[in-house]
């Protein structure tokens, strides 16, 4: 099993960092596993963790709270090993916009998003290279949320 | 058309800046009057600038595959005053992912993504609060859509 430093250095957010940087980000963070099935965390709950999937496939998903179609569930995007999901927590948004759930075994470095931005907010180099991928991630998730609604819409 | 530092330190990818980091991006930005019904960019154009909104609404559209061969353009949301568009200027592919209208008579700031992201890479502290104006602002713009979608 790698380390959280190596499977940090692999992921798509963190990659290009320097072993220090590495190091500082790894300490903030802790291996967990989840079953095919388990929701990692869901829309609307309190957001205080972000995640890096280690190995194994999330589903982000929407969930319709009112209407015809309330409690249904519709996928938005899948996270695959290397990428991240549950940016909410970063930022310091109080809720998560989606939901995740693990479809098949899954391996994630769960990492709190408050320590997370307090490291990025005081080294302004590392934080600009992270938070810059965080955008363009989160604007991946934005286009598929609006196309999954549409199409659904339809 | 309120000046151009005032109407970004009250935009949401602007606000975290100092007085001294405002007068930085000053430079980059130039103001934009269009009509209404004029589209200020285009899916699929090359993101040249990011945009603020003065004054007025702009309207975002995207193209969606509707069956093989078969593509509708939908309209999406309405963009109001301060908050941005166009940020494929400074993030991922630097492709216009969406086409943005005038709803009606518009103002706007233009801002050079090239220049701005060498701003960026020169002034890191300047960067990250952008980039975190700009995670805040996706953030709330996937609640909003998905609010307005299923209300």
């Amino acid at each position: 099993m790698a380390t959280i430093k190596q499977a940090l250095a692999a992921s798509e957010l963190f990659k290009g960092l320097s072993d220090e940087e590495l190091d500082k980000v790894a300490a903030l963070g802790r291996t967990e596993v989840y079953e095919k099935g388990t929701p990692l965390f869901v829309q609307g709950a309190t957001a205080e963790h972000f995640y890096v999937v280690e190995l194994g496939r999330v589903a982000l998903s929407l969930n319709i709270s009112s209407g015809a179609d309330a409690n249904k569930e519709i996928t938005v995007e899948p996270i695959k090993s290397g990428q991240s999901c549950g940016y909410s927590a970063v930022k310091g948004m109080p809720v998560y916009a989606l939901s995740a759930k693990a479809v098949e075994p899954v391996r994630v470095i769960a990492i709190d998003g408050k320590r997370l931005y307090d490291l990025l907010k005081e080294d302004p180099v590392m934080g600009y290279r992270v938070m810059s991928r965080m955008a363009s991630a989160l604007s991946a998730t934005l286009r598929n949320v609006r196309s999954t609604i549409q199409i659904f819409r339809r | 058309m309120a000046d151009i530092k005032e109407v970004l330190a009250k935009s949401a990818l602007f606000k975290g800046l100092s007085d001294a980091e405002l007068d930085q991006v000053l430079p980059l930005c130039h103001k934009k009057s269009y009509t209404a019904g004029f589209s200020i960019i285009s899916e699929g154009d090359a993101a040249k600038d990011l945009y603020i909104i003065a004054e007025g609404k702009v309207i975002v559209e995207m193209n969606l595959s509707v069956y093989p061969g078969m593509v509708q353009e939908a309209l999406i949301e309405t963009v109001p005053s301060e908050e941005p568009f166009g940020w494929s200027a400074v993030v991922g592919s630097r492709v216009y992912t969406m086409t943005a209208r005038c709803a009606e008579a518009t103002k706007v700031i233009a801002i050079d993504g090239e220049q701005l992201l060498s701003l960026f890479n020169g002034s890191p502290a300047i960067g990250f609060k952008v980039m975190e104006g700009l995670v805040e602002v996706v953030d709330a713009r996937i609640k909003s859509v998905m609010r307005t979608a299923f209300s």
